[in-house]
C-alpha cells in the first residue's frame, strides 16, 4: 500500500529569507507541500532551487513551462529556459501584506536522487493577486544538469523574506 | 505526575515525531500519538469516504478535522448527476450552514476535444468543479487539494476529466477561492439542477508533523 512519508518540515512563525528542506536519499517521487506561505513585501513571486549536499545550485539549468490561471484577467501561457531558478512557485503577485492572505502549493519531484537524468518537477498553486482576484500557476520545469544527485530544495521569495508558512518534504512511496 | 516515557530520573528524553525514545508501552504509544510526537509513517490520512446513495440534493463532509491537517486532498471517482448536462458544484458551510453569498472566485482551463476555454469568475455564489456531465456519459473523475480551510482563505486546485454530454473527452484544471477569511466547517456538493446519483467521494488530510 502506498503512502506519504514526512521527510523534512519547517514551520516559519518568523521571518528568514529562505526555505530549505533536504533528506532526499532514494529515487522515489517526493512531494513538497507549501501552506499559509507570507512574504514580508506585496507582488513578489516564489522561487525554488534543487540543493545538492544541502547547497543551492544556481546555475542556469532551470527550464519551466505553466498556465497562469487568474480570475481577473485572461490566462496567460509562461514559459523559460535557462533560468537560475524556477518562478511561479506557490504564487505570483501575492498581497501578502493582506492579513490572511497566504499562497499554497503542492509540487512533485522527480530523479531529484539520480546522477545521470534531469530532475523534473510538476506544480500547482493558489494566492490572490495584487487585485484581490484568485491566482494560480500550475505546470511544471526541468533542472537540465546532471552528475550530482539532488537532495532537496530551497525555497525563497523574489525579494523580502517569507514570514510565515507550513513547508513540508514526503517522500511517495 | 508527567508521563516519562518508562524512563526515571533527570534528563528524561524529548519525544517527538522523527525521534521517539525508549521502550514505550501501549499508553505511551496511545498518548504520543494523540499528540502527534509519535513516528507513524503515513502522512495521507483518510478521513471519511463517502458513496451517494438514493439519489440525495447535496454530498457534505463535516468531518474536516482542521485542528490536524492544513492541507486536505479530495478524490472523486465515477460521479453522475440524476440529470443530463448538469455541472458539479462545491460551495463551503460555515457553522454549519452552506454558504450563498456571491463570495467564490476562481480561474479554470478546460480542453473539450479540441477546443480550449477560460471559464473565470470574480463573484460566483459556487465554485463549478466541471460541466455537462450527465447520468447517460461517462462518469467524473478528479480530485481537488484544499488549503487553510480552518485559518485563512480556502483555497483550492482542482482536476476532473470525463466524456462530457457531446462524448468528448473534457479535462480541467482550476484555482478557486471563498473570499472569506476562515471558519469553514463543511464542505457541500450538489448540481446545477437536480441530485447526485453515483460517486465515491473521499477526504484525505495531509499530515505535517511540526
Amino acid at each position: 500500500m502506498g503512502k506519504l512519508v514526512q521527510v523534512a518540515t519547517n514551520t516559519v512563525t518568523s521571518a528568514v529569507a529562505s526555505v530549505t528542506l533536504t533528506g532526499i536519499d532514494s529515487d522515489d517521487v517526493y512531494m513538497l507541500t507549501i501552506s499559509g506561505a507570507k512574504c514580508s513585501e506585496n507582488d513578489r513571486y516564489g522561487y525554488l532551487r534543487v540543493t545538492e549536499s544541502g547547497t543551492e545550485n544556481s546555475s542556469a539549468n532551470y527550464d519551466k513551462a505553466n498556465k497562469t490561471l487568474k480570475s481577473a484577467t485572461s490566462l496567460q501561457n509562461d514559459s523559460g529556459t535557462n533560468a537560475t531558478f524556477w518562478d511561479r512557485i506557490s504564487s505570483l503577485e501575492g498581497e501578502f501584506l493582506t492579513s490572511g492572505v497566504t499562497s499554497n502549493a503542492i509540487m512533485y519531484l522527480y530523479n531529484m536522487n539520480s546522477t545521470t537524468e534531469y530532475a523534473f518537477m510538476t506544480h500547482e498553486g493558489v494566492t490572490f493577486d495584487t487585485t484581490n482576484g484568485v491566482l494560480g500557476a500550475q505546470g511544471g520545469g526541468v533542472f537540465t544538469s546532471s552528475g550530482t544527485a539532488r537532495d532537496g530544495v530551497k525555497f525563497f521569495w523574489n525579494s523580502g523574506n517569507v514570514t510565515a508558512g507550513v513547508f513540508t518534504l514526503y517522500r511517495v512511496v | 505526575m508527567s508521563n516519562k516515557y518508562g524512563y526515571v530520573g533527570k534528563d528524561v528524553p524529548t519525544q517527538s515525531f522523527g525521534s521517539n525514545k525508549g521502550v514505550l508501552n501501549t499508553d505511551d504509544l496511545y498518548e504520543l500519538s494523540n499528540a502527534g510526537k509519535l513516528t507513524q509513517y503515513g502522512q495521507l490520512e483518510l478521513i471519511e469516504t463517502q458513496t451517494v446513495s438514493g439519489t440525495p440534493s447535496t454530498l457534505v463532509f463535516n468531518d474536516l478535522q482542521t485542528n490536524k491537517y492544513d492541507i486536505h486532498f479530495m478524490t472523486i471517482s465515477n460521479f453522475k448527476p440524476q440529470t443530463d448536462n448538469r455541472h458539479l458544484a462545491l460551495r463551503y458551510q460555515v457553522n454549519g450552514t452552506t454558504t450563498t453569498g456571491f463570495d467564490y472566485k476562481y480561474a479554470m482551463q478546460r480542453q473539450t476535444a479540441s477546443t480550449s476555454s477560460e471559464l473565470k469568475s470574480g463573484n460566483d455564489s459556487k465554485i463549478w468543479l466541471a460541466y455537462n456531465c450527465g447520468i447517460n456519459q461517462n462518469s467524473l473523475n478528479g480530485y481537488i487539494i484544499f488549503y487553510n480551510l480552518k485559518s485563512s482563505y480556502a483555497f483550492i486546485n482542482t482536476h476532473f476529466y470525463q466524456i462530457d454530454k457531446d462524448n468528448n473527452i473534457s479535462t480541467n484544471f482550476q484555482t478557486a477561492v471563498r473570499d472569506e477569511i476562515g471558519g469553514v466547517d463543511g464542505i457541500e456538493f450538489a448540481t446545477s439542477g437536480g441530485n447526485l446519483e453515483h460517486g465515491l467521494f473521499s477526504l484525505y488530510g495531509v499530515r505535517s508533523f511540526k
